[in-house]
Order: structure tokens, then sequence, then C-alpha cells
């Protein structure tokens, strides 16, 4: 039993690590920012990569490869604060692949795939949905716990909403479209835990460029990281980085090799890395960009319960907490 | 073994801090004398490493071995010696240069307990349980042979048995850990307190961490088998442990009441036992540091 990763997916780390920390400097993402819109030019090298359909089986012209690769390049993305519809594209990719039928996957999923088209995601509610990557999507899925929405965004884009986080486009819509009939939980699962690792590399962001900053910032002739007080501080911001990152790792390798070991519906894993992000946010000395995660948190206890692997032959299968209640 | 419920071996310290050293820096003469009775059990080990003026500052020890002929002669005092009662040898830690600084003039032994001049009187904790003692050293004699790795060389060999105890043990209390939660959770199932939202959240943010923990071991232990050492995380298991068994056992006596204050209650023991996690094996405090100065490589302070 190895809790790693495979050479393979070694590689495609560092080569989106590499691509991203080059292409991707903090004074672009302030540009980005400032625009409003989303990177175009990095954008189009990432799908050229394929990373658009990295995790989409290759009979719909994807990479064939799945959610622990594509969760690899959504942390890099997120570690780099890079401003792309990699997200949202990958949100609705896995809410079509898992929630529609071969018709609705055959129309869409090749072009996602591609690149050429844009998909935004939002979470159903009460009244109208707020969907992330609202900008230029030609398809918006919409999701709640069981029920998946299906909209194709024709002439007319959806109406843009402002909101805190710099790092996309939003913007809302009615609850309406076709009706996604297949398996919605397993994709709104998924998608929560995309949305989790790219709060992960979020996450990691704050905890590198804080302590770059503590070591080089000098109070009483000495740098501030040399105290306790602040010492003590990052190394909690390791620890919750840590703790995200093994349940997000965790929650990648299920979907693919144990689905069944996944809660439904999942919360779990991206509430963390959002409570890990947070307070590294609140510890950092200078302002940064915030970004709201696609999906809303809720506190169901029987949502939140991480199930153990079977291949974890040494470890106890743990109790369900949800059929308890 | 955990998963069962069985309790930690009654030499685990023997296996997992003695054993493990001496595999690392002991002589073939040693590891043939040594590790097969750590093995059956017939020779149980302690660990004389803290000293009443040096604990999370181990370096500051002062009990002193000086060189008579083809032995050693040590005088001295430890303290919260886990099992000294009953353990035939301690891995001791002993100041062998007074002129070398700090880390530098320490070497480690292999002590038999049975010599004239070790006197173990047990020290009684909260839980009322004389789990550690003190351990008295005057002119204690030790044949050169029993020297554990390099004279001088010392502070290495206890470094390595301090992580392998922050490693090993993790591993052992992570599934304990589980084990309780699940105890807790039948406990209010019965008591038919699973429906409030309160105790559910509680639940959940419990059943989070220990899952997480129990990640984080495995991860440390791939890391361990691929690359000889573990990663970043490694420095986290034994936080992540204490912090969150005292939140469970905090818990537990909170949700199931004062039945839980009684002596023979399983949770007034574990709540009492609990207290100590943050400290025994490297205090939280100290893994704090050990985690900014060296995983993130923030400058040394004081």
């Amino acid at each position: 039993m190895h809790f790693d990763f495979n050479d393979e997916q070694r590689a495609i780390r560092e080569a989106a690590n590499g691509l991203l920390q080059q292409r991707s400097p903090v004074g672009r993402i302030a540009e980005a920012v400032e625009a409003g819109a989303d990177d175009e030019a990095l954008w189009q090298e990432m799908t050229e990569l394929g990373w658009a359909g990295i995790a989409l089986p290759e009979e719909l012209d994807g990479q064939g490869l799945a959610m622990v690769e594509l969760c690899l390049l959504l942390e890099e993305q997120g570690a780099t604060l890079s401003r792309t519809p990699l997200l949202p594209s990958a949100c609705a990719g896995r809410l079509l692949l898992h929630g529609g039928d071969d018709a609705q996957r055959q129309r869409w999923l090749p072009k996602l795939a591609a690149g050429q088209t844009r998909g935004g995601f939002g979470r159903l509610g009460d009244g109208n949905a707020l969907v992330a990557g609202a900008a230029g999507a030609d398809l918006v899925t919409l999701a709640s716990e069981r029920t998946g929405l299906l909209l194709e965004v024709g002439q007319e884009p959806l109406e843009a909403s402002e909101t805190i986080d710099p790092l996309r486009s939003y913007g809302h819509t009615a609850p309406c479209g076709q009706i996604l009939g297949c398996d919605v939980p397993r994709g709104i699962q998924e998608a929560a835990i995309c949305g989790a690792a790219e709060l992960l590399g979020v996450a990691r962001f704050c905890l590198e460029t804080t302590v770059e900053y503590v070591k080089d910032r000098r109070q009483f002739g000495v740098p501030v990281g040399s105290f306790q007080a602040i010492g003590h501080k990052c190394a909690e911001m390791l620890y919750r980085v840590e703790s995200a990152r093994a349940a997000v790792y965790y929650g990648a390798w299920a979907a693919d090799a144990a689905p069944e070991q996944l809660p439904r519906p999942p919360q779990s894993p991206s509430t963390l890395p959002l409570r890990a992000r947070s307070r590294s946010l609140a510890r950092r000395s200078r302002p940064t960009a915030e970004s709201a995660s696609p999906g809303k948190r809720t506190s169901t206890i029987g949502s939140s319960a991480l199930r153990s692997t079977r291949s974890f032959s040494a470890a106890r299968p743990t109790t369900a907490l949800g059929s308890a209640s | 073994m955990a998963h069962a419920g069985a309790p930690l071996p009654i030499n685990v310290r023997g296996i997992l801090l003695a054993g493990t050293t001496l595999m690392e820096w002991g002589t073939e003469k040693q590891q043939q004398r040594f590790l097969a009775p750590i093995l059956s059990g017939e020779e149980l080990w302690c660990q004389g490493f803290s000293e009443p003026e040096a604990g999370s500052d181990l370096s500051a020890l002062k009990t002193r071995a000086v060189r008579d002929g083809d032995e050693w002669v040590v005088t001295g005092q430890k303290v919260w010696t886990s099992m000294a009662q009953f353990s035939r040898r301690c891995m001791l830690v002993a100041r062998t240069d007074r002129e070398s600084a700090r880390h530098r003039g320490l070497t480690c032994f292999a002590l038999d307990m049975h010599s004239p001049g070790v006197t173990v009187p047990p020290l009684r904790q909260i839980t009322g349980e004389p789990e550690f003692s003190e351990l008295f050293l005057e002119e204690a004699r030790m044949p050169d042979a029993d020297v554990v790795g390099p004279v001088g060389g010392g502070w290495k060999v206890a470094l390595t048995t301090l992580a392998n105890e922050r490693s090993g043990l993790g591993f052992y209390n992570q599934v304990e850990m589980r084990n309780n939660l699940d105890r807790l959770i039948a406990e209010l199932r019965d008591s038919n307190q699973l429906s409030d939202p309160l105790i559910q959240a509680e639940l959940a943010e419990l059943h989070v961490r220990t899952e997480i923990l129990r990640l984080t071991a495995y991860r440390v232990l791939a890391s361990v088998e691929k690359y000889g050492q573990p990663g970043p995380e490694g420095s986290l298991t034994k936080w992540m442990w204490s912090e969150t068994n005292q939140r469970l056992t905090q818990f537990a006596t909170e949700a199931l009441g004062v039945a839980t204050l009684a002596k023979s209650d399983f949770w007034s023991y574990e709540l009492l036992r609990s207290r100590g996690n943050t400290i025994e094996g490297g205090t939280a405090e100290i893994l704090k540091n050990i985690v900014a100065e060296r995983v993130l490589g923030l400058p040394k302070g004081r």
C-alpha cells in the first residue's frame, strides 16, 4: 500500500508547476484581476496541453486520466492564483460525465475536453443560482445534492454578478435547463473534490508567501519569523494545509478507485481547505485575493463523513455517522 | 493489534525505541545480545532521557558518566522514566565530556537496571497509576561494551530514538483514538443523543480529524518506505493526535455527563490521562518550534 503518487502523476504535477510558475507570476495575476477577465493566453496554452480534458474518457476526446491527475492540476493552479476557467469547466465536466445521458455527453464533453467550450457551475438553492465561470460559458450545470440541470447558454450570456472573488467571473440565472438524469450525486461529489483541490493550492500559496514574508520582514533588528508568536502561527498554517492535503488526495483517489466509499452527498473534502485557507488568509500580513468556493458549506453530519477505504488493509472501516442520525 | 483493542505490547519501548535505535547504532554483538530478549519480552526497556532540569531542552542534561578503566561510572537523576520500575535495561543518555558544550559531549548507554547504585522510586500520575518513575544513579557502573554508538555521539543516537517514538507511537495512537471515538458514538447512541445537532457537529469534527490523522499517518509511512524519511507531514502526527485526543476525551465527559466522573468509568481515566498528551514525547510547543524551524525554515529564535 502506497499512499503516494506514481511517477506519471509526479511528472504531471511538476510540468504543471513549471508552466504556471513561469506564466503566472504575481504581477500577471494582478493584471487579470484588474482587467476582470481570464488569462486567455494561459488558458489557450493549457487547453493545447490537454488540461481541459485530462480526466475525461478518451472516447469523448479526453486524455483518459482521472480525478487524481485533474486535482493535481487544480492544486497547482490554485497555488499560483491563476485566473482561468479550469475549475468551473472541470466541475461542469464532472456533472455532465456522471449526470448526463449519452446524448448530452456526446454533445458537450468532446468540446469541453478540447477547451473550445467553457462550462459554468452553480449550486441550486432557493431562487437564482450563482454561477462560477459565467463569462464566456457556453453551458452551465446547476446542481443540488441530488438534482442536476444543464443549461445551454445561447446568444445571450448570463447576467453578471459582482462577488468578492476577483479570480473568477460570476453570473446568475434562474434555475432552469434540461434535467440531468443519471448519477448526479457522483458528479457533484467530484465537483466538490475539484473545488477543494484548487482551494488546497490557494492555501498553499498563502502559507508559502507568508513564510517568505516573515523571513524577510525585520522588526527589533531580527526577522519577525524568529519570534515564536509568529513561528507557531506558521506551524499551525502548515498543520492545516497538510490536513487539507490528506483529505483532498484521499478524496481524489477514492473518486477514482473506490467511489462507493465517498459519502453521498459529499461535503467533507471541501470544508477543510476552506477553513485552512480562511485561517491562512487571516494570518497574512498583507491583504490578498479572496476567492469563493463554488460549493456552499452545509453542516449536515452525514455529509461530512469521509469513509475509510478497503485498500488500507490495516485500517478498520470507520463508522458512518450519517447512518446513525 | 490496536484495531482489535489490544493494549500496547508490554515492551513497546524496547521494540520501538531501544530496538530500532540498536538496529541503527548498536554493534553486532550488542544486537545479538539485546534484540532477541526485547522481542521475547524477557528484558523490558525504558528510556532515560528527561531530567529535572532537562526536559524539552534535553541537551542541558547533567547526569555524568566518567570512564574508569574498562567501565563507566554514572551519577545523576532522571525523571518521568516510563515503566522504569519494571525494566531490565535503560537507554540512558549521559554527559561524558564536561568540557564540550551542550549536545556534543553526550553518550548513550544500555544501562543494566539491576546494577548497584540504581534506584527507581515510582511517581504516581493524575490517573492514580505510577506509569513512570524517578531514576537515581549513584556511582552505578556500566561496562564499556554497553556504550551505544560513538562516545560523544549520544545526541544523534537520542534523536533516532525520539524520531521513532513520535512516528511509531503515532501510528498506534491514531487507531486507538478511532476505537475510542467509535466507543463514544456507541455510548451516545445508547443514551439517545445522536440526533442532537450540537453532538452531531462535534462528532463530525472529531471524525474528520481522526480520518485526517489516519491518512496523514499512512502518508508518513509511504514516504518512509519510499524515500527513507517522512515529508513535512511527519512532524504533524504526534501534534494532531495529542490535540484531537484531548478534545475527544473532554467532549466525551461533557456529552455523557456526571457519570463519567466515577473513578471506575472508562472516560474519567481517559480524560485525566489525555492531559499529558501535549507534554509527553515532545511538547506541542516544542513540536511547533520544530515545524517552524526545520520544516518551514524560519530563523531560530528564543
